[in-house]
């Protein structure tokens, strides 16, 4: 349902020079500032990576070391992953010409293999955002999220499917990133072109599978024998604080009330204009501290990261105003909500699809 | 064994860390109390930095932990400015015993007009400043116990005066020729003598081009006859190099006597097609067709990886060793040296050298 008129191929080259203007306007800027900003993240990274886990050792004197403990590798990760690895990954900060953090070396804490996540995400996911059947994102083949797709039997409990994808993301993520349903069962449904074979695909998932589960459930809790225990249940509870943060993030990205979806027909041979029409319409913001919008890694600006995916995130709250502005002008709706707000209505949104 | 333990320890670190070295992953760290930390670069500080013969000459000082250089070789030099790292090869120019004795060593680095690079030097690399340094690397160094013959054209004297001025006794004739354009670019200008001195079976030719006319190999062979069963050693530019390489293998030299390394400046033109070379393992392609590089090393037969085709998605991330080449999203130009380009939304303004991984499928 869209509540405005669409604009016109010539509103929408208008919209374009607007926004391309915007963006050079940022490119131009690039710099220092940047670096600083990245290094203070790395570093943050390492000491809440290397403290959490120095805390975990103190579980010989009291296991109640356990929690902050865990919360810190926790939050270790969600920077690694959101602030850091999600933005490094689109080539935000590749200008920088740095030799290991850039989008072709850079590899994260998470089970999902960094080549096959930027295959289908930057790729399917950034370039048909939110058409249904080409943005496999969507529901990420799981859950039901839109009138136009077919209701079955399983979505009646998909609010449970939804609660289990949350807590094992990480899995879920590099499954579903690998094309896991074509590569192990010989789905074909699509006749997409990787220029990649399914056995280098499997080879890329069970290479970083066994990296991260002989890493936190094996290496770590050895390394740390006479408390491996409350290591290993520590390194398992970090895993799912990152796990539950990061689906609950995310899905407040797209899946909101009031995110739109398209068809592929409307979408075929669109301009550069209709292309940021469709990411702004099928993105959804949220409001929050300065804290918040960096543990999200700057999704709760999911909109302006739509338009700009390798403009450097943090940037991203400062184009807020004049996104806003520019999306008023043209009648495109800019949707933004607090945080609890936007994830009740994802909830919503899952239990109404859940039903025919 | 060592290999064996090496790659386990490496497969460790990558496991645990997710990075090569245990200080690559605590580099963020490192940097608060040594703010020019770079795990895997060496700092250098700038002793001394003045101009001379139309080059930026630089002294510089390393730490201890600096690897010994063989004379010939060169390393990479790196520039951070606004954040961004930008590096460039050069040849090491001074004698290997300043280095052992007091670990440092010389630069002579040619001032291109319009050069991005060297534009920063004057900046960047002034006395007292920190850089960065590759490790020494490259295999074009001298093999003593035979007669050699030098030849340096221009800046190319670099590794070849390092070369001369670090042979403590010389056994065999050596021939070294050095073309330059007029007394002002003339380089190490106070010290040939002093060279000449010191080895009575050198045979010094200062060749200067204004005076003399241009070197041509057929004035080499038969004016300065050197003898065709020892070793060449070229270097110069590119058509200097190939020119003399082909008369030599022509005259009867056998290709394994030549050595040599070129240096090839790039100016952006926008007529027609660029020529590009994609370097995959070690097989070399060239560009055919005309469009962004992606469109050409399609059209020339090779299977690059893509995705969105737009410059989103960074599938097509390439390695671009040296060159020119355009954003077509915003117009910008590259900078001529090493750096990562995405060949959907690149168009190449120079000659360009693209190195595809080897691990990528064709």
């Amino acid at each position: 349902m869209k509540l405005q008129p669409k604009p016109d191929e010539q509103q929408l080259a208008a919209l374009a020079a607007e926004l391309d203007t915007l963006y050079q306007q940022q490119r131009a800027t690039l710099g220092e500032a940047d670096l600083r900003y990245l290094q203070r993240l790395l570093r943050a990274q390492r000491l809440l990576a290397i403290v959490g886990r120095l805390l975990m050792l103190l579980c010989w004197f009291s296991w109640w070391w356990l929690l902050p403990g865990a919360v810190l590798l926790g939050l270790a990760k969600i920077l690694d992953n959101m602030e850091i690895g999600h933005n490094v990954l689109h080539g935000q900060y590749d200008f920088l010409q740095h030799p290991r953090i850039n989008s072709r070396q850079f590899e994260w804490d998470i089970a999902c293999d960094a080549k096959s996540w930027q295959r289908t995400h930057n790729f399917e996911h950034h370039t048909y955002t939110n058409i249904i059947g080409q943005d496999r994102d969507y529901g990420y083949g799981l859950l039901r999220l839109s009138a136009d797709l077919r209701w079955r039997l399983r979505n009646s409990w998909q609010l449970l499917t939804y609660t289990a994808l949350s807590s094992l993301f990480q899995w879920g993520i590099a499954f579903h990133e690998l094309a896991g349903q074509r590569v192990f069962f010989g789905k074909k449904k699509t006749q997409r072109q990787h220029g990649i074979s399914d056995d280098a695909l499997k080879r890329a998932f069970f290479n970083k599978a066994r990296r991260q589960l002989l890493k936190d459930y094996l290496i770590y809790p050895l390394l740390c024998w006479p408390v491996a225990l409350p290591v290993l249940l520590g390194n398992v509870l970090a895993n799912l604080l990152r796990n539950w943060w990061t689906s609950t993030v995310i899905f407040c990205g797209h899946f909101t009330e009031q995110a739109e979806v398209f068809q592929p027909a409307e979408c075929a041979a669109e301009s550069r204009g209709h292309w940021y029409y469709r990411q702004i319409l099928g993105s959804s913001n949220f409001t929050g501290s300065r804290w918040l919008h960096i543990l999200t890694g700057h999704l709760s600006c999911q909109i302006e990261h739509h338009l700009f995916p390798d403009l450097p995130a943090w940037r991203y709250p400062a184009l807020v105003p004049a996104v806003r502005d520019i999306a008023q002008r043209y009648g495109i709706h800019y949707n933004c909500a607090g945080f609890g707000r936007q994830y009740l209505t994802v909830l919503q949104r899952i239990w109404r699809y859940s039903w025919p | 064994m060592t290999t064996f333990w090496s790659k386990a320890v490496t497969e460790l670190q990558q496991t645990l860390l997710r990075q090569h070295s245990l200080f690559s992953y605590l580099e963020p760290l490192l940097q608060w109390c040594m703010p020019g930390f770079q795990s895997d670069k060496y700092q250098a500080r700038v002793l001394a930095a003045w101009s001379e013969a139309g080059c930026w000459r630089l002294r510089l000082q390393l730490g201890r932990g600096y690897p010994a250089f063989r004379p010939g070789q060169h390393l990479q030099l790196f520039l951070q400015q606004q954040g961004r790292w930008q590096q460039r090869t050069f040849s090491i120019c001074s004698d290997l015993a300043l280095f052992l004795q007091h670990r440092q060593l010389e630069l002579a680095i040619r001032l291109q007009s319009g050069g991005q690079f060297t534009a920063l030097l004057p900046e960047l690399a002034t006395a007292g400043a920190l850089v960065h340094v590759s490790a020494p690397q490259g295999d074009f160094v001298l093999e003593q116990g035979q007669p050699s013959c030098l030849l340096a054209a221009g800046s190319g004297v670099t590794p070849l005066f390092s070369m001369l001025s670090s042979v403590r006794r010389l056994t065999r004739p050596m021939l070294f020729i050095y073309s330059y354009r007029g007394e002002a670019q003339q380089l190490f200008a106070s010290e040939w003598r002093s060279l000449q001195q010191r080895f009575p079976l050198l045979q010094l030719m200062l060749w200067d081009t204004q005076q003399l006319g241009r070197l041509t190999p057929a004035v080499l062979l038969e004016k300065l006859a050197p003898d065709l069963r020892g070793r060449f050693y070229l270097c110069g530019p590119v058509a200097f190099a190939t020119a003399f390489r082909e008369q030599l293998l022509t005259a009867g030299v056998a290709s394994a006597q030549i050595r040599q390394e070129c240096y090839g400046t790039t100016i952006a033109s926008s007529q027609g097609p660029q020529p590009v070379l994609w370097q995959q393992g070690h097989q070399q392609y060239w560009l055919k067709g005309q469009g962004n590089l992606l469109q050409r090393a399609e059209q020339s037969g090779l299977q690059p990886q893509f995705g969105c085709r737009r410059g989103i998605c960074m599938q097509c991330l390439c390695q671009k060793k040296s060159g020119q080449v355009r954003n077509l999203l915003t117009g910008e130009i590259s900078d001529a040296g090493t750096g990562h380009i995405q060949l959907c939304i690149s168009e190449a303004v120079s000659a360009v050298e693209l190195v595809a991984a080897p691990g990528e499928p064709q």
